[in-house]
């Protein structure tokens, strides 16, 4: 089948799964020495440079689809800026805490600043809920957030009594935005639109 | 709730992209409305029955109303 043939929405899959194989790849190839220091680091910090390409042919699947909307436009924008400035942000702060051994102060100023990308990201989906001007699109995103929600709740909850119980290791509290996106994630595919 | 939306789309020969854009809401509220996964809000009701310029409660019918009208 030619590339011209390929819906969308499988286009936008594959996007996805081309960034995920290759974010995670590099990482391995870093991680077990095969690519060691910076040719290793600069390999796996270009793999977040498919996120580009990934959201704009997720709009054009979610066009496609019919859900295209100029708030959902925007919120995409506002996480692709907030996701890469965060990846610079995370590796930038870990490389300095690592080699220069900063006082208190500076990695007070340095978590802020790995957290603030974070919380645009947070602050995006607020706006987004605010902006949507289509009802349905924002009931079944506040349903999804609510879905994502409860998935936090819950698996924090169960996650923290395995840990008190000396169970399960300590995890970071960082964990709770990636834990809600990936219930967001479920929460789609729970209400997924099947004439998409 | 029941409607005849599609229906009513249907005689005018409009898609449901044609008809959300003269709703001005996106394709997937005019489908999730004719297949009954989603009432509207009546301001947007009212645009619906405006624009195929019918009284709302020939357009959006309340299921007891219909299957009491069927006995």
């Amino acid at each position: 089948m030619a590339i011209g043939q390929i819906s969308p929405r499988t286009t936008a899959w594959l996007w996805v799964a081309g960034y995920f194989i290759a974010s995670l790849g590099s990482a391995l190839l870093l991680k077990s020495g095969i690519l060691p220091g910076w040719p290793g680091m600069v390999l796996f910090l270009s793999s977040f440079l498919l996120l580009i390409p990934l959201v704009r042919y997720t709009e054009r699947a979610q066009a496609a689809c019919g859900f295209a909307s100029k708030a959902m436009r925007a919120y995409n924008r506002r996480v692709l800026i907030a996701s890469m400035t965060y990846v610079a942000a995370l590796f930038a702060g870990m490389g300095i805490v690592r080699y220069y051994d900063p006082p208190a102060l500076v990695r007070i100023v340095i978590a802020i600043a790995v957290a603030l990308p974070v919380m645009f990201m947070i602050r995006a989906m607020a706006l987004l809920l605010r902006d949507e001007t289509d009802e349905y699109l924002r009931a079944r995103l506040v349903e999804q957030s609510l879905i994502a929600t409860g998935f936090l709740l819950t698996v924090a909850t169960l996650y923290g009594f395995l840990n008190a119980f000396d169970l399960a290791p300590r995890v970071d509290a960082w964990a709770a935005v990636p834990l809600w996106a990936i219930g967001l994630g479920l929460g789609r595919l729970f209400r997924k639109d099947p004439s998409c | 709730m029941l409607n005849d939306l599609k229906v009513l789309r249907a005689a005018r020969s409009w898609s449901q992209q044609d008809l959300a854009d003269r709703l001005e809401v996106s394709r997937q509220s005019v489908n999730a409305i004719e297949t009954g996964k989603y009432d509207p809000s009546l301001p947007l009701a009212f645009r619906i029955a405006e624009l195929f310029e019918r009284p709302i409660e020939e357009i959006f019918v309340s299921p007891s109303h219909r299957s009491s009208k069927a006995i």
